[in-house]
């Protein structure tokens, strides 16, 4: 047996996210890691974070005097190590961040957002930073929802701080308790929305995206709502990768941080439970039971909640013909709250509504050998298809909620571009309920995707963006 | 006839489907088309018929060959069947069976076309054998036609066959999994669906909503361990293949198939995971459409807690690719490669060309140096070389 212990030094990157705010000052990043032979094949794996090493044990030969440790960052990027033994048992390795990033105000997000690779500690992460020069007019909007009165544009964003460099843009924002959307458009960035996690303090960075696959936005948008252990757990699961997300997991804290249970925070709460859904593990039977109810009472307001109850029972299957009902509620609950904060709701609301749509999908005479319909059909129908919409609009930005669309209310999978559509807000020209249409015409720029049939409006009202020079 | 292979035991083994639709009567230049009806501009595929061909024939060829080094191996869940539907525009398609419950060895097999009827007769049948006994596998590869709305749908050979259901041959994919999730007792399944997923604006308009293969049963719990998607392409993006040959993706599939996938376990040997052979294929896919107009990047959904579903006779490999810069160095130059492990160890001058071979995945030492020091060494100590590529540019 070989054991080696690793410490992280990312203290830098764990002081670009705890800022000056008190509060944070326990927050620390954890990366998962691996230790390898020199066949690459994984020997052990754990998690770490700046402010505890880590004694990793491997079972090898007395022998073996290198073994490579290997930290893992959520966008493929890897850190490597080697830990040399020299005939003794115990070997040490540290990884610091010194040669990670410029900027000392975004290291944070780096593990976010770059895929570099550096297979030893004192070679410096090399990334292509290009300019956000030609983004410079891409606008930013954002909106908040509250249950009774609908989407609504906030006029100024609450902004308490910013930073900027050539390649990026970061800004902090004061968010009360609500459903929020920050939404970006211009005419190279398509009309998009993300989630942001509301009642608290959260953070913003924008840089020029450098991936180019099936899903990437040309502009890459990393969110921290600080709290870096549910927010890794977000980042890998977004990126399917499960194995580096149990391995974080592994970690005594990030587990007790991270759960389901946790009645103090309810963002770590719901990222534990979209973990325990990913990976199988029920949330509704035995001794869970009466934990989950408390789950989805404390996080009554949470869109995700309500998403992560609504399939978890159908995953349990129903009980009784009668639970139909409740299950098609936490679904229109989900609907009422607003949106989810996490990536993760895409998966489930196409769960939810692909197996729901069974139950208009069946021919009368099958009927009573399934579930009954229940008499409200119409209602659950409109929030099936209202959920369906914003799964097919769905856009990826890593662990948060994304979605195409020209209002949060008008989801669409056509990535439309140009200038800031002009919002007529019906409710502050009539004083008639606020829930009243919305009127959208385009300011009117080349090549914008236009919404034909929109009537045009007679007096229109500018509605609030920013743009991202201006920021 | 649909069973092309059949181990008739109760054990622990993994079961395949594989549906190739190239053919579609009813579309766009099909024998049976009606030029009237527009509602899709899709046709013939000449490639899916050889791409599930070729997937067929690699589960296959390692019975048929037992010295076969590629192919299907997994002692711990064996090859316990395999359903073959295929459509081609050339006819029907005929596989030399191997020995089997199913048929004598040697047997040729007329394949059923992939019908609606078909498929899902196909699947019922793939189902009932991964139930049979729990913790077995199940591999799905579908390669046709593809549409997304809010899910994707794949059509079946018969689409479009009648005016007033247009589309009542085709099935959600993502419904089909998510009820199989129900129906497939602690099973570990995998999808690997070589289609387009771009939109179909005619489908949305008509709000049609074609259900999955099986019936949803809301009363039952999810029972399945683990579940593997893996998909050709990005959401709202095209798939692509040469016309008569096999897909990018199933060309890529096969060769991460073939020992370019995987890593070593704990217990020593070389074994394939889900996630590992994802990464590989996003990767050779990368690859082959490297200066091509149109990009193709996989995607994979992934979730519960898998296991390895083949393994390897031999370590996975990686494509190794070493070159020197600038060239007016190249006759001087040279390029070493060691693995750490002891396993290998290679002198190329770089005077004869760039270095390219296939080596074992592991860490190895990489230098490139000068004959008659002219100038400075590069060494690279600790590199870890995974499937299915690496390639570096030493320049000095």
């Amino acid at each position: 047996m070989k054991t080696i212990k690793v410490t992280l030094d990312y203290k830098s990157s764990d002081d670009s996210l705890s800022g000056k705010v008190a509060d944070r000052a326990r927050m620390s990043i954890p990366f998962p890691l691996q230790v390898l032979d020199l066949q690459g094949a994984v020997l052990a794996e754990g998690a770490v974070d700046s402010r505890q090493s880590v004694n990793i044990n491997c079972d090898v030969h007395a022998d073996v005097n290198q073994l490579l440790v290997r930290l893992l960052w959520p966008t493929g990027g890897t850190v490597t190590q080697v830990a040399e033994f020299g005939g003794k048992k115990v070997s040490e390795v540290v990884f610091s961040d010194n040669n990670v990033g410029p900027e000392s105000w975004a290291k944070w997000s780096v593990s976010r957002r770059s895929s570099a690779t550096s297979s030893h500690a004192r070679k410096p992460i090399k990334e292509l930073s290009p300019s956000l020069g030609k983004f410079k007019n891409v606008w930013v909007r954002l909106w908040r929802h509250e249950p009774s009165e609908g989407w609504h544009i906030l006029s100024d964003l609450p902004c308490t701080q910013s930073e900027e460099s050539d390649s990026l843009k970061q800004f902090d924002l004061e968010l009360g308790r609500a459903s929020y959307l920050l939404q970006l458009g211009g005419a190279t960035m398509p009309f998009t929305f993300v989630s942001l996690p509301g009642g608290g303090p959260c953070r913003v960075l924008l840089t020029p995206n450098v991936v180019t696959d099936s899903k990437s936005l040309p502009l890459r948008i990393v969110v921290s709502g600080f709290r870096p252990e549910a927010e890794m757990l977000a980042e890998f699961l977004s990126r399917d990768s499960l194995q580096a997300a149990r391995s974080l997991m592994a970690d005594g804290k990030a587990s007790k941080t991270v759960s389901p249970w946790n009645e103090r925070d309810s963002m770590s709460a719901i990222v534990g439970a979209y973990m325990c859904l990913r990976t199988g593990n029920s949330l509704w039977t035995g001794a869970q039971g009466h934990k989950f109810e408390g789950f989805l009472s404390r996080n009554s307001w949470s869109a995700d909640a309500a998403l992560v109850g609504c399939v978890a029972q159908l995953r349990e299957g129903l009980k009784k013909k009668a639970d139909v009902v409740e299950v098609l509620d936490l679904l229109k609950a989900s609907h009422q709250r607003g949106v989810p904060v996490f990536e993760e709701a895409h998966r489930l609301i196409s769960e939810a509504t692909t197996l729901l749509q069974s139950l208009y999908s069946i021919s009368p005479d099958e009927q009573s050998k399934q579930v009954p319909l229940p008499n409200s059909l119409n209602e659950y129908k409109g929030v099936l298809a209202e959920r369906q919409k914003l799964a097919a609009a769905r856009a990826w930005t890593g662990l948060s909620f994304s979605f195409f669309g020209s209002t949060p209310d008008n989801p669409s999978p056509i990535k439309l571009k140009g200038a800031a559509p002009l919002i007529e807000d019906s409710w502050q020209q009539s004083g008639a309920s606020r829930t009243a249409s919305k009127g959208l015409m385009f300011s009117g720029s080349e090549g914008v995707s236009s919404l034909a049939g929109i009537p045009r409006v007679r007096s229109r009202k500018k509605s609030g963006f920013t743009y991202l020079k201006d920021l | 006839m649909t069973t092309v292979y059949l181990r008739d035991v109760q054990e622990v083994g993994t079961h395949v489907l594989i549906v190739g639709v190239g053919s579609y009567p009813y579309l766009k230049g099909g024998a049976s088309a009606d030029p009237e009806s527009k509602p899709t501009n899709m046709g013939q595929l000449t490639s899916a018929s050889v791409s599930a061909k070729a997937v067929l024939d690699w589960f296959l060829r390692p019975l048929n060959e037992p010295d076969w080094k590629v192919g299907f191996h997994n002692p711990a869940a064996p090859l316990g069947s395999v359903e073959a539907l295929i459509s081609a525009t050339t006819g029907p398609v005929t596989v030399t069976a191997p020995d089997s419950s199913a048929h004598a060895g040697g047997t040729e097999v007329v394949l059923e076309s992939a019908t609606l009827v078909h498929v899902r007769a196909a699947l019922v049948r793939w189902l009932s054998r991964l139930n049979s006994v729990p913790d077995s596998t199940g591999i799905v590869y579908f390669c046709g036609h593809g549409v997304a709305t809010t899910t994707l749908f794949l059509y079946c050979e018969d689409v479009l066959e009648s005016a007033e259901l247009p589309y009542a041959n085709i099935f959600s994919l993502d419904a089909t999994i998510w009820n199989l999730g129900k129906c497939a007792k602690s099973s570990h399944l995998h999808f690997w669906i070589d289609a387009c997923r771009g939109e179909d604006p005619e489908l949305l308009v008509r709000e049609q909503k074609p259900p999955g293969l099986l019936d949803v049963n809301l009363m039952k719990s999810t029972v399945q361990q683990s579940c593997s998607v893996l998909y050709a392409t990005g959401p709202g993006k095209q798939a692509f293949a040469k016309r008569g040959g096999e897909s990018r993706f199933t060309t890529a599939l096969l060769k991460a198939l073939s020992g370019f996938s995987g890593s070593k376990s704990g217990n020593g040997g070389w074994c394939v995971q889900a996630h590992e052979l994802a990464m590989s294929v996003k990767t050779l896919l990368i690859q082959q459409s490297q200066n091509k107009p149109t990009p193709q990047h996989c995607e994979v959904r992934e979730s519960g807690v898998g296991v390895p579903f083949l393994y390897l006779k031999a370590p996975s490999q990686v494509a190794l690719t070493l070159e020197l810069e600038p060239e007016a160095k190249r006759p001087v130059g040279q390029i070493r490669v060691d693995a750490l492990d002891m396993s290998m160890q290679d002198v190329h001058m770089c005077e004869v060309g760039i270095y390219t071979k296939h080596v074992p995945s592991g860490v190895y030492r990489l230098e490139a140096r000068a004959t008659d020091d002219s100038f400075a060494q590069t060494v690279l100590n600790f590199e870890v070389l995974s499937p299915p590529n690496y390639s570096r540019i030493f320049s000095v």
